[in-house]
């Protein structure tokens, strides 16, 4: 790719958009219970959506009874020129319309055009960049990519005449022109942000007004709507209503909310539209995707976006949620390049209103796409031929432990990589692979010989980047459980499967798991280093082989949580507390925060081996950039994530970064490297062994 | 005019705050007559030349703007006047939002095009949250013969669509002044 897909100034845009949401968001719920309401909007959604057909009967007898002419479409097309019609039909050759992202999804608006008939976008953002022939890059914020001085220039042009660049003037011009304008335009367009079946009402949620302006000026009446909207009843969009303002902008409630029922004054049109939306409904797995309310949460909170913004991480919807929906509304090809955008960082997840397993269906979707639309060969290869093998494997880094004085300088980091492959290696210092494995460090070493343990056995499971490249840390980890009194045995070293699983190649994925639990299924407790893996071992490799697994998701612990759980008391015994010399701070690997919920544990333990708080950065929760194959395929936004991360360590002033995931560790501890940065980045085993008193370590 | 039970005090104060977060101006009058001098001099305040009103608020009318009413049942015509004269049937303390039962499009127009909008609101409207006046806005809806649509306006009209900085009054009013008739307040002073 030649020109940077990252624009340094939305970067930073949307960095401090990001960061105002979450103040505002969490202002605007405070005395709400976020986890109960949007527990009760997912059940709310799925009943509704069980009974779409009949619901959606129901409303058209109710809104038909009201006045309204009610049509069906089948897809973009048909609702377009079913809207084109009915303008037509009254003689309107222009239509202003309000926001609708589901005018976006059927491309309306250039075939409105072709019709001769002009639409207005009214809404400030979409106007925006309806004047500059761009697409929104953002459900909630459609020109958030734009800045003040582009605005101005977008106006001048349009009045052909100089606009100052304040952000005062340029709302007050688009105020007196809509008002030149709306009372000559024949007919008015609305989206909906819900339909009642019990009363035939449309929902209409605008903070600027225009909507309101659209709904009532113009004669003739139009409003689109995607049939996954409806609901039950007033109560039911009542909940809705409680969640939707708070989640999307962090507003306790928006300005305007109109609820529409009768025609009033003007004959009105409601097209509801389908577009492969009943096949989504029909799927077991993706189905859930039709409970989005389009609050744009999960856009607000996603690395990725951050960085890329709705240009790069977009269709015509965008972001995770986008990726998932584009592929039924326009297309599994489509989704394809959103689909790698998505980190799996499953931290969206926390924040949708709707409870939607976002990244899990993201990681489904990507199967869908390499099954039905092919997946490059080096994938294949790797992930097929390589992790799901343990022998080849395990070739593969003998091979490059061999190669190791070739390749790395003394310091034990590959030597700087040649031209075309900078991209993957300028941000970041990459490890070579260590003299020796986990392995065989560990059964040299006697700590597993102890038959008579106190504590009884249990088995550690390192994962891949700590056997080969970090075995310290396992070493680590072996010694502080030794001294806690427990006979230690090991787990095969083999891939726990999740890479593969990840880039949709459940197949490799589920071998691999298979593979590795029937080697553990005896342990009564496994503990591991890497909470990626843990998420594998625990929730996701059951949730691929069936339920038959499920039961083991107890046995597997991360050694945070362990220690947490079982060991507050063993560590007091066997820890000397004492402070990092330059003060600690925490970063939350997103497996470890998002999935496990572990990092509380971690923060408990720390604080307790430090016998000091930790010093948080900002976004501590926020992805490295590291993502495991993510890095490579997408090396510039890994980069940006990476700098932001290291500017937050950088603004704590501490001298130790501790975290839990042996990936976040190669990534950050690269990038300080890179930067010259003096900051000691150490799991979790690490800073608890150091602290073992002299009788134990 | 829907009258509910008195809305304690506890609710009227949090309808106050939640109002004014939201943007708007609340001004407290003891009485329906009291509430009358009280517009008259924020339309006076404003200069006003012209209002528009919707027909519920006809009532709330100081007699001096009695000649410079607009008809509001042309949209031009309230978009033209300097402030827009309405009666909110409830409010809702939770979000600071007024309720209007819509009767007409002039009506919600009144709401909506002139760049004040002034709001009656009777203390006794007062409701703790949105799911407390559903049965009236599903009743409202729910008759066929109606104009069945309900309106329900939270501070000014607001935008942040550009570089995510707040500013009031974009297609709406710029000012939402909420004329509180509380005879709590009234017995006490
Ligand atoms: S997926 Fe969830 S967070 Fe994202 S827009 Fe939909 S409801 Fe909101």
């Amino acid at each position: 790719m030649s020109r940077s897909r990252i624009d340094p100034h939305l970067k930073s845009v949307l960095a401090e958009f990001s960061r105002n949401y979450l103040v505002k968001r969490r202002n605007a719920l405070m005395g709400q219970n976020f986890e109960e309401l949007r527990t009760l909007l997912a059940e709310m959604k799925d009943a509704s959506l069980e009974r779409n057909a009949e619901l959606l009967d129901r409303f058209e007898a109710e809104a038909r009874r009201r006045g309204n002419e009610v049509l069906r479409a089948r897809d973009g097309d048909e609702a377009n020129r079913l809207i084109a019609d009915v303008l037509g039909r009254n003689g309107a050759a222009k239509v202003a319309k309000s926001k609708s992202m589901v005018g976006e999804e059927t491309h309306l608006n250039d075939f409105l055009s072709r019709r001769g008939i002009e639409p207005r976008e009214t809404d400030l953002g979409e106007w925006i960049v309806q004047l500059e022939a761009e697409a929104p890059t953002h459900m909630v914020m459609p020109a958030i990519h734009l800045t003040r001085a582009d605005v101005a220039r977008i106006f001048a042009r349009r009045l052909g005449r100089p606009v100052p660049e304040e952000i005062p003037a340029l709302v007050r011009i688009a105020r007196e022109e809509l008002r030149r304008e709306i009372f000559t335009i024949a007919a008015g367009f609305i989206g909906a942000n819900a339909l009642v079946a019990e009363n035939g009402a449309v929902i209409l949620v605008t903070n600027e007004g225009n909507g309101r302006l659209v709904s009532t000026v113009p004669p003739v009446q139009v409003v689109l709507a995607s049939i996954e909207k409806v609901v039950p009843t007033m109560a039911d969009a009542a909940l809705l209503l409680r969640l939707l303002p708070r989640n999307a902008t962090g507003q306790v409630f928006t300005s305007y909310v109109s609820f529409i029922a009768g025609a009033g004054d003007h004959p009105r049109t409601i097209i509801l539209l389908d577009n492969h939306r009943s096949e989504i409904l029909a799927d077991p797995v993706f189905r859930q995707v039709l409970r989005c309310i389009k609050c744009s949460a999960c856009l607000n909170v996603c690395p990725a976006y951050k960085v890329l913004g709705g240009k790069e991480f977009a269709h015509v919807y965008m972001g995770g949620i986008g990726t998932l929906l584009t592929a039924w509304v326009h297309g599994l090809k489509e989704s394809k390049a959103m689909a790698g955008l998505c980190l799996g960082c499953h931290r969206c997840e926390d924040y949708c209103a709707a409870k939607i397993k976002i990244a899990d269906l993201v990681i489904a979707l990507r199967e869908r796409i390499n099954e039905q639309t092919g997946s490059p060969l080096w994938k294949r290869l790797a992930f097929e031929g390589v992790l799901a093998r343990p022998p080849v494997h395990r070739a593969a880094f003998r091979a490059a432990r061999v190669g190791r004085p070739l390749l790395s300088g003394k310091d034990g980091y590959l030597r700087r990589l040649p031209f075309p492959f900078r991209k993957y290696d300028r941000f970041r210092a990459v490890p070579a692979p260590a003299k020796k494995t986990f392995s065989k460090l560990f059964n040299k070493s006697g700590l597993g010989g102890d038959q008579t343990a106190s504590r009884g056995r249990i088995t550690i499971f390192v994962g891949c980047l700590v056997e080969h490249f970090y075995p310290e840390i396992g070493m680590d980890a072996a010694r502080v459980l030794k001294a806690l009194g427990y006979g230690i045995d090991l787990a095969p070293a083999a891939c726990c499967g999740f890479p593969s699983a990840n880039g949709g190649f459940p197949r490799s994925a589920r071998k691999s798991y298979e593979k590795l639990m029937e080697a553990i299924r005896a342990s009564e407790t496994v503990v591991t280093l890497c909470p990626t893996c843990t998420t594998m071992l625990g929730h996701a490799g059951p949730d691929l082989v069936g339920d038959e697994a499920a039961g083991l998701a107890d046995k597997i612990i991360s050694f945070a949580e362990f220690m947490e759980r079982k060991e507050k008391k063993g560590l007091a015994r066997v820890l000397s507390k004492r402070p990092e010399p330059n003060a600690l701070t925490y970063h939350e690997s997103c497996h470890h925060k998002y999935y496990l919920k572990a990092v509380e544990a971690t923060r408990s333990v720390l604080e307790t081996a430090t016998g000091f708080k930790i010093k948080d950065m900002i976004e501590t929760a926020t992805c490295c950039g590291f993502a495991g194959s993510f890095s490579a395929d997408h090396p510039e936004v890994s980069e940006a994530l990476l700098a932001e991360k290291i500017e937050a360590i950088k603004e704590t002033g501490a001298g130790t970064v501790a975290l839990d995931c042996p990936g976040c560790l190669l990534q950050i501890r690269g990038g300080c490297r890179r930067q010259g940065l003096a900051v000691e980045v150490r799991h979790t085993a690490q800073l608890l062994a150091e602290r073992l008193n002299k009788r134990n370590s | 005019m829907v009258r509910g039970k008195r809305a304690g005090a506890g609710l009227v104060k949090l309808f106050r705050e939640r109002a004014e977060a939201a943007g708007a101006e609340v001004r407290t009058s003891a009485t329906p007559a009291a509430a009358r001098t009280a517009i008259a001099s924020i339309l006076e305040e404003l200069g006003a030349q012209t209002i528009a009103s919707a027909a519920d608020a006809k009532a709330f009318v100081p007699a001096k703007f009695r000649a410079r009413l607009v008809r509001g049942d042309k949209a031009e015509d309230s978009a033209s006047a300097e402030a827009g004269l309405v009666l909110a049937h409830f409010g809702i303390a939770e979000t600071g939002t007024l309720v209007h039962l819509d009767r007409s499009d002039a009506g919600k127009n009144v709401w909506t095009l002139p760049p004040v909008c002034v709001a009656v609101l009777e203390a006794c409207a007062i409701v703790g949250r949105l799911e407390d006046v559903l049965p009236a806005i599903t009743k409202h809806l729910a008759s066929p013969s109606g104009f069945g649509q309900v309106s329900l306006v939270t501070g000014p009209s607001r935008t942040a669509d550009i570089e995510n900085v707040l500013s009031i009054g974009v297609h709406g009013p710029g000012r939402l002044v909420i004329v509180l008739i509380d005879t709590i307040i009234g017995k006490k002073a």
